[in-house]
């Protein structure tokens, strides 16, 4: 099955991407895909090793060939990007540090304050908990793709019009949990949405603002 | 619309860019050739490095650079200005001994070609130590080893006697001793620590950094680097929050700045969640002992304030917990008293209301205690012990409606209907609900600021000054005070920071960027307007330097101030939810309620953190944070977000410049942490004198 086909009625399905390796479907997927783009590396522990093996590369004459990264083609914001990446490249630095779309955030590393949320077929995901290597033919969807060109998303205009941040570091990982927040039909009271938004962490402490923020962006695009 | 920007509630001028994520971070600069740092780290507390071994480091795909004791540049000492008088950040500079003082402390820094390669290469490298055995705790050290700092940053006083303690105290008519204690805290804004150093020739250095001091951080690196001032250069135009952390000298910016200039190229450092608790500064523990009397009418007679805390090897900073304690209560004698152990763990520096927050948790609990224990409504107790003037400088408030916020958060609270008698209310799912209150107190300060605007043929007005956003809505606020001053609408208003060659602005802390910035920005309007009006030639351009007004600030004492009243719910389990908080403040003029509206949110929830659920946990051993990351360092979530009431007396205090607006950073997390005990104590009964206050010190 694929995963865009899953129903979507649960937050409980975003627990099959943070435990990638115990869920067979998502581990089979991913062995696939990293086998098909590169058939000299193996999976597991053998995987740094074999990044090893392949490096030609002493102090002050670093490698150039690269020859531990895989090409791959990533659908973000509806546009193709195809790129070579270390295998190891999370999804998140894939998008800051290759590709330069730095609005999702890295606040953690480990999916633990949801910086780096964006929306993957749709569902939100912790783009640091995830290889990019796995979404090649996936609809990513990252902040810069939220608007509809220069008009703001729903969610946006809700958000600076109740102050739901203050740094804006975590506004773009709380504007993709959002709406992805919407779509599950998880925003049917102040609690839900507060338990439902709580993988997002904001240290301001704009929580109350989101929260009219959302509640509010949902009225208008009922 | 112009005349009426300030003080109204507008929405941020730099929302757009926030919420389509265009604002740039300063881990968000791509430059050409960028390479990627990793740090080395102690895994010892205390004693020498004896060898670091990088042989399979050195072979290890994409190492470009590794820096370590053996290849280390030579640094030029901090000046003494950042080194001296418990200033805060490091004394010591890195990598130029063997010396091990924490568990955590840089050991070398590797470049690599990319993230991956870099964090993949720093873990091989294998250190092997001499180590000695680390003071972890500072109740561990005998009394004789503890320091006894003068001052505050050379600012206040931290021994104080007045009166006589001993006797007001053996003839007190009531008396309560009680310690309270605080755990080590980090500041976890989401934004970790980067830096990019890039040397754009031999003696020309560009840095994008997460600083909330970009002048001092231009002074640091000039210094270390023996270049001249103005050939350093650091950009920030963003910062993804601070709360104390992101200032100061911390070693890594110079590690980073080094390795840029061995590898002749741009490097980027970013810390990682782990390194904000090892590398990034904290709150330090405290341990506060208090002995307080009152009189028989209830009126305190004496107050005695011993606070215990720590720092690091590398430092003297000192959390000064007693400061408020001088002078929040109108009382006749009073001893302060604070003690500073060197501990093997990172150090310490301000943190949201650096001893405000530990020191209110003690006192406005300590209060509560003597209420309770005479048998009186605590906000009356607080009423009978006013401070009609700040008796430790004798000198008449600036301005103080106190009273007014107790009244009015009194009265939107309901806090008339509350029965005195701890453990009396249930809620209908058999929770014990608890009503507490407290006192929130700041300085309001003020440093020297600078501006620089130009008035352009397209109608334009641009404002430089090399001040900050860190989410307090600096780009915002400023605007609306330059929309104001000169007519122009806010469209056409740019206001510019986050870079050191704009004129003179302070480190963003202390709450005092508005009143600093804002009549520098004022003056600089005037300069403009006097120009335009005179009909000079567009564009013109203008500088205005704003000094604190020392006359004023010599005669009155400038203070903010609050109330916060909240409502707790404790369920069998210990759990504790706080349902709703009520806060008024008092804080001179409002220049943005919907602004500051949410930065007292921010406050008090970082408050709530503090009472219920944050601790930095050192391994007792080796000193190592066991803890260091945010699934186990909690911080407040949405789902632990109470209703929240606020209010602002609004009136402009006469003896502040410009404006009347006093500062609103920090004032939201005094007094909440003890709000919070003093209304668990309500609920159940239990007094909990060391925070958090985890459901294991209620069941």
């Amino acid at each position: 099955m694929n995963e865009s086909d899953a129903p979507v009625d649960s937050g409980l399905e975003e627990f099959d991407e943070l435990l990638i390796l115990s869920n067979l479907e998502t581990r089979r997927k991913f062995i696939k895909q990293v086998a098909g783009t590169s058939a000299a590396i193996t999976i597991g522990p053998a995987l740094l090793s074999a990044a090893d093996a392949t490096a030609t590369s002493q102090i002050a004459s670093p490698s150039k060939s690269n020859s531990d990264s895989i090409s791959m083609t990533l659908k973000i914001n509806g546009k193709d990007y195809t790129v070579d990446l270390d295998p190891r490249t999370t999804l998140l630095d894939a998008l800051r540090e290759r590709l330069h779309l730095t609005g999702s955030k890295k606040g953690c590393d480990h999916g633990q304050c949801g910086a780096c949320t964006v929306l993957v077929n749709g569902r939100r995901i912790n783009s640091c908990l995830t290889l990019a290597v796995m979404h090649e033919g996936d609809e990513i969807t990252t902040i810069e793709g939220i608007a509809n060109g220069d008009e703001l998303h729903p969610m946006q205009t809700a958000f600076i019009e109740h102050d739901g941040f203050q740094c804006g570091y975590c506004t773009p990982g709380q504007i993709c949990s959002a709406v992805a927040l919407l779509k599950e039909n998880h925003a049917n009271s102040d609690d839900e949405i507060r338990e439902f938004m709580s993988g997002n962490l904001c240290r301001c402490g704009a929580y109350p603002n989101i929260l009219a923020a959302i509640k509010d962006a949902k009225t208008k695009s009922t | 619309m112009s005349a009426a920007t300030l003080g109204q509630p507008l929405t941020r001028v730099d929302g757009k860019l926030k919420v389509i994520g265009a604002a740039k971070f300063s881990a968000e600069f791509d430059r050409p050739q960028l390479a990627y740092g990793a740090l080395i780290q102690s895994t010892n507390a205390n004693g020498r490095v004896s060898k670091i071994d990088l042989s399979s480091l050195k072979s290890a795909p994409g190492v470009i650079m590794i820096i370590t004791r053996e290849n280390a540049p030579q640094f030029k000492p901090y000046p003494d200005q950042l080194t001296k008088k418990g200033a805060p950040g490091e004394q010591r500079l890195p990598l130029q001994d063997d010396e091990v003082h924490w568990n955590g402390q840089h050991l070398g820094i590797v470049v690599a070609d990319t993230f991956e390669r870099a964090m993949h290469a720093v873990s091989l490298a294998r250190v092997t130590y001499e180590p000695a055995k680390p003071v972890v705790a500072p109740d561990e050290l005998d009394e004789t080893k503890l320091l006894a700092p003068e001052k505050f940053i050379g600012r206040e006083e931290l021994q104080v006697k007045r009166g006589d303690i001993g006797s007001a105290l053996a003839n007190a008519a009531t008396k309560i001793e009680a310690t309270y204690s605080t755990p080590v805290q980090n500041h976890n804004p989401i934004e970790t620590y980067s830096t990019t150093a890039e040397w754009e020739a031999p003696d020309r250095l560009l840095v994008h950094d997460s600083t909330r001091s970009i002048k001092q951080l231009q002074k640091i690196l000039a210094n270390a680097f023996s270049l001249p001032l103005e050939n350093v250069q650091i950009v920030s135009p963003f910062v993804g929050g601070a709360f104390g952390s992101k200032g100061f000298q911390w070693s890594h910016i110079l590690l980073c700045a080094a390795a840029a200039r061995e590898t002749r190229r741009p490097v980027k450092l970013t810390f990682t969640r782990p390194q904000m608790f090892d590398s990034a500064g904290q709150r330090a523990r405290t341990i506060q002992r208090f002995s307080v009397g009152a009189d028989q009418s209830g009126k305190l007679i004496a107050l005695r304030h011993a606070t215990l805390t720590h720092c690091s090897p590398v430092s003297e900073y000192t959390e000064p917990c007693g400061n408020m304690s001088r002078m929040l209560y109108s009382c006749p004698n009073i001893e302060v008293t604070h003690r500073l152990a060197k501990v093997n763990l990172t150090t310490p520096c301000p943190m949201r209301a650096p001893g405000e927050a530990p020191g209110m948790f003690a006192l406005e609990c300590a209060i509560d205690e003597m209420a309770n224990q005479i048998d009186v409504d605590p906000l009356e107790f607080r009423l009978r012990n006013y401070a009609d003037t700040n008796e430790h400088e004798k000198k008449p408030w600036s301005s103080k409606q106190l009273r007014e916020c107790y009244e009015r958060g009194a009265k939107k609270f309901g806090w008339p209907k509350r029965n005195r008698a701890p453990g009396t209310m249930r809620d209908k799912n058999g929770n014990q609900i608890g009503w507490g209150m407290a006192t929130a107190v700041y300085p309001a300060m003020q440093q020297t600021a600078a501006a620089h605007a130009t008035l352009g043929n397209d109608g334009f007005v641009t404002i430089r000054s090399a001040t900050h956003e860190i989410g307090t809505g600096t780009y915002t606020t400023m605007s609306q005070i330059a929309s104001r001053s000169l007519g122009v609408p806010l469209e056409k208003i740019r206001f510019e920071l986050g870079d050191s060659q704009f004129p003179e602005a302070p480190v963003n802390g202390g709450s005092w960027l508005t009143a600093s910035v804002g009549p520098a920005v004022i003056g600089v309007c005037e300069e403009l307007k006097k120009q335009r009006d005179a009909g000079s030639p567009l564009p013109i351009e203008a500088d205005f330097k704003s000094d604190p007004n020392k006359e004023e600030r010599e005669k009155f004492s400038f203070q903010s101030f609050g109330a916060i009243f909240v409502e707790v719910a404790v369920d069998l389990m210990g759990q504790v939810r706080i349902r709703r908080a009520v806060g008024v403040y008092d804080i001179g003029t409002i220049l943005n309620p919907r602004l500051a509206r949410s930065q007292i949110i921010g406050g008090m929830l970082f408050g709530f953190g503090m009472a219920l659920m944050e601790a930095t946990v050192p391994d007792q051993m080796f000193g190592r944070i066991v803890n260091a990351n945010l699934a186990e360092y909690h911080l407040p979530v949405f789902a632990d977000t109470p209703e929240f009431d606020i209010d602002f007396i609004d009136e402009p205090d006469p003896h502040m410049p410009g404006l009347g607006a006093r500062g609103i950073g920090e004032i939201g997390i005094t007094g909440a942490p003890a709000a919070v005990a003093n209304a668990i104590f309500h609920a159940s009964g239990k007094r909990v004198r060391d925070l958090p206050i985890t459901p294991d010190k209620l069941i």
